[in-house]
């Protein structure tokens, strides 16, 4: 039962509603035949609104709704692709790069670093719970009880791999690879490295291991630490580096000469990265990364970076950031994908992680965690938290803090499941919180195109604040912006002439007749034309899914309907209320196209001439063997007199006819 | 059963009608029947119509093209063919 107010809501095509008066009531409405052509909601429903249907198409998320258009690489020096190889400097201890985001190492495959040996940028230590080390620094030598005996890499599916381009410290217990763990969401493909290996102790006893490849950068920046009294680096076999910075270029200091590879990093390049896979419940917030680039423009050295990275909910402390029963992704029965990467997994800093399971029902099964102190509490989702141990093989084994995999052991997942993750993580990005791209938040941004950019430090310069960004309207025209001379109430730019102008973001489209005075914004300020900005790329949010792949659920069933004593009173109020299919028809009214034809009887048949049929009952007589949808006309002949002549007379006529009898 | 008959005239086949005898006229049997329409104007061209009908009463019911059905003019009797078009002490047209 429902009323149908003024206030009800246009609920489509067939079902204007909303200028029935407020007295009026019905019994309700949920038997509109489905025209699935037309039922779609054009505004949000009243409360008193009755729904009737709902259009479905594929979950609205983040990676198929919001599209990015890289602008990053318009200056040469951003311009870093990951198939770029690494470059090799021999007999050297300096090296300029022209971003702060690299590797570097001296460890190859092949002792003589020759043409054939491959430079190796990364190293798994291999966890000192399960082979200890002579002591808790940072001295990895292994404890003289223990020795580790065997060594190799698994895939995901725990099958061995034979690979060329690792290299084993078995002093240390160090193994020395490039391989990178990887898990496409949206596909669902993951690959993932697992090094297994054995440890024999003091009694000879043997015992195996299996963990997740869990890499850190062999060198790393130097702290104070590692410096002597000159500032230079302790040339003890440790590796780091130093990095000055200079107008238009870092200046990367080794320990000491020698042959060193560096890479640069694809996420060198400042640009713009999409937010992890959300759905509508989320903040879809863009991510910029981290760096720092350099550009020389007219003999003027140019720095690019982001200001407000220092700027950012540091938990405990910068570059840290807490990650709280975040959903994890199921990526196979005992491997799960956190949200973040480069997570922090290292108990001597408090590198912990705790995971919370909820079968699909939310009904909790289990809580893991990797931090001592938790071990048989309660969390949050009722259950203990265990924690893994050579004795107890119940928790989490291993985690993959650079990707962010975590490798769960006595336990067997279900993809059904729900997995709730808590950790820090190394921030490596600017999140861009200004604007919340998800459309359901925040529909402004659906027919709008937000456009970032970095305005650099040049040498006399130190920014707090470098990213900016623009939105344009469908025709480009930029009508908001965070840019200090552009006003907002007017959607103006003020130009260095000091007047107020439009500015067209790329161009102006050819349907603007009135754009005299307007400016270009990428000609105007960007590198594209002769400004210095950076831009990083254009924003879009939009629904990828093609209408054929929609899906129409009709949620009503047949039933109710107007009360019977009101039919006319509905149907002179509006006669859409007919759409019903239980008052109208199945699919519309019938009209007969032409469909009529004409009847006579003879007028002897009536009774008013000596017959014995009333009109009515030879009209019924003719419906009954007329088709459906045909109207007889009907008439009756006999008594026809006929005019047999006219005789014209000076202002009269005379007629003549014959007799009927 | 009894007929009888009412004239109307009309400048134009399409009306209006108008009648001429407000007393029906009693069918004259064998003999045929016969009536002058006066008071026209000469020259002027007329149409005219003869409708056979009932006379119960006071109430004349229309025979001939006598539609059948509800809620239609029983004034379709100007689709009657039986319509003569003359002009006054002039030409006469035989429909």
């Amino acid at each position: 039962m429902a009323t149908v107010t003024t206030s009800t809501a246009t609920l489509g095509l067939e079902l204007t509603l909303n200028s029935l008066p407020r007295t009026f009531n019905t019994d309700v409405i949920l038997n509109v035949y489905r025209r699935h052509e037309a039922i779609s909601y054009r505004s949000k429903d009243t409360i008193d609104a009755a729904n009737v249907a709902f259009f479905g198409s594929k979950e609205l998320i983040s990676t198929s709704a919001l599209h990015i258009a890289d602008r990053s690489i318009s200056i040469v020096t951003n311009r870093i692709d990951k198939l770029d190889k690494p470059v090799k400097i021999e007999d050297m201890n300096e090296y300029t790069v022209p971003t702060d985001k690299f590797i570097v190492t001296d460890v190859y495959t092949a002792e003589d670093n020759g043409n054939n040996s491959e430079a190796l940028f990364y190293q798994h230590t291999i966890s000192i719970d399960n082979l200890p080390r002579v002591s808790s620094s940072d001295d990895l030598t292994i404890d003289s009880d223990y020795k580790l005996t065997s060594v190799e890499v698994l895939d995901i599916n725990f099958n061995s791999l034979r690979l060329d381009n690792i290299k084993i410290n078995y002093e240390e217990g160090i193994v020395y690879n490039n391989l990178i763990s990887s898990f496409d969401q949206e596909n669902d493909v993951a690959s993932v490295y697992y090094i297994r290996y054995s440890v024999k102790d003091n009694v000879n006893k043997i015992t195996s291991f299996v963990e997740l490849v869990n890499n850190k950068t062999i060198f790393s920046p130097a702290d104070f630490s590692d410096l002597d009294m000159s500032f230079n680096i302790i040339d003890d076999g440790r590796k780091v580096y130093l990095a000055e910075e200079n107008e238009s270029e870092l200046i990367i200091k080794l320990p000491h000469i020698g042959n060193y590879s560096f890479q640069l990093l694809e996420d060198a390049r400042i640009k713009i990265i999409p937010p992890p896979q959300s759905d509508v419940d989320d903040v879809w917030n863009l991510s910029i990364t981290n760096g720092k680039i350099f550009n020389t423009i007219d003999g003027i050295g140019y720095k690019y970076s982001i200001a407000e990275f220092a700027n950012q909910n540091w938990n405990p402390e910068q570059p840290l950031k807490k990650a709280t029963l975040e959903d994890a992704e199921f990526i196979s029965e005992n491997l799960i994908k956190v949200r973040k990467e480069n997570v922090l997994y290292n108990p001597t800093i408090s590198g912990f992680i705790d995971v919370l399971v909820y079968d699909d029902d939310n009904s909790p099964l289990a809580a893991f965690t990797t931090n001592p102190s938790l071990e048989g509490e309660v969390a949050s989702n009722s259950k203990l938290y265990e924690m893994w141990s050579p004795g107890d093989k119940t928790g989490i084994r291993s985690v993959d803090g650079k990707v962010g995999i975590v490798d769960l052991d006595g336990f067997k997942l279900r993809s059904d499941y729900k997995i709730k993750a808590s950790y820090n993580y190394e921030e490596t990005n600017y999140e861009f919180t200004r604007i919340d791209f998800n459309p359901v938040n925040n529909p402004d941004v659906l027919i709008k195109s937000v456009s970032l950019f970095i305005d650099p430090d040049s040498n006399d310069s130190s920014k707090l604040k470098t990213l900016y960004y623009t939105v344009a309207d469908r025709s480009g025209k930029i009508v908001k912006s965070n840019l200090t001379n552009f006003s907002n109430d007017d959607a103006k730019i003020r130009t260095d002439d000091g007047l107020w102008r439009d500015v067209y973001y790329e161009n102006v489209p050819s349907y603007i007749t009135d754009a005299i005075g307007s400016i270009l914004f990428l000609d105007q300020y960007t590198v594209v034309g002769s400004g210095v900005f950076l831009p990083l790329g254009d924003v879009f949010v939009s629904e990828d899914s093609h209408p054929d792949l929609s899906t129409i659920i009709d949620v009503r069933s047949p039933g109710g309907g107007i009360k019977e004593s009101e039919m006319d009173s509905a149907k002179s109020l509006q006669q859409e209320v007919e759409w019903y299919w239980d008052i109208g028809f199945w699919d519309g009214i019938p009209y007969p196209g032409g469909a009529s034809y004409f009847v006579e009887v003879p007028i002897s048949l009536l009774e008013i001439a000596g017959g014995v049929f009333k009109t009515n009952e030879i009209k019924d007589a003719v419906d009954r063997h007329t088709a459906a949808g045909v109207y007889a006309i009907v008439k009756a002949y006999g008594i026809d007199p006929v005019i047999s002549g006219v005789i014209p007379g000076s202002g009269l006529l005379t007629i003549k006819w014959g007799s009927y009898t | 059963m009894s007929i009888y008959y009412k004239i109307y005239i009309a400048p134009d086949p399409l009306g209006p009608w108008q009648l001429v005898n407000n007393e029906p006229l009693p069918d004259n049997g064998s003999a045929g029947n016969e009536y002058t329409i006066e008071n026209l104007i000469n020259d002027n061209l007329y149409y005219v119509m003869v409708v056979g009908g009932t006379f119960v009463g006071n109430t004349f019911t229309p025979l001939c093209g006598q539609p059948i059905g509800p809620n239609q003019d029983s004034g379709a009797s100007i689709a009657n063919p039986n319509i003569i078009a003359a002009r006054v002490k002039a030409v006469a047209y035989l429909g």
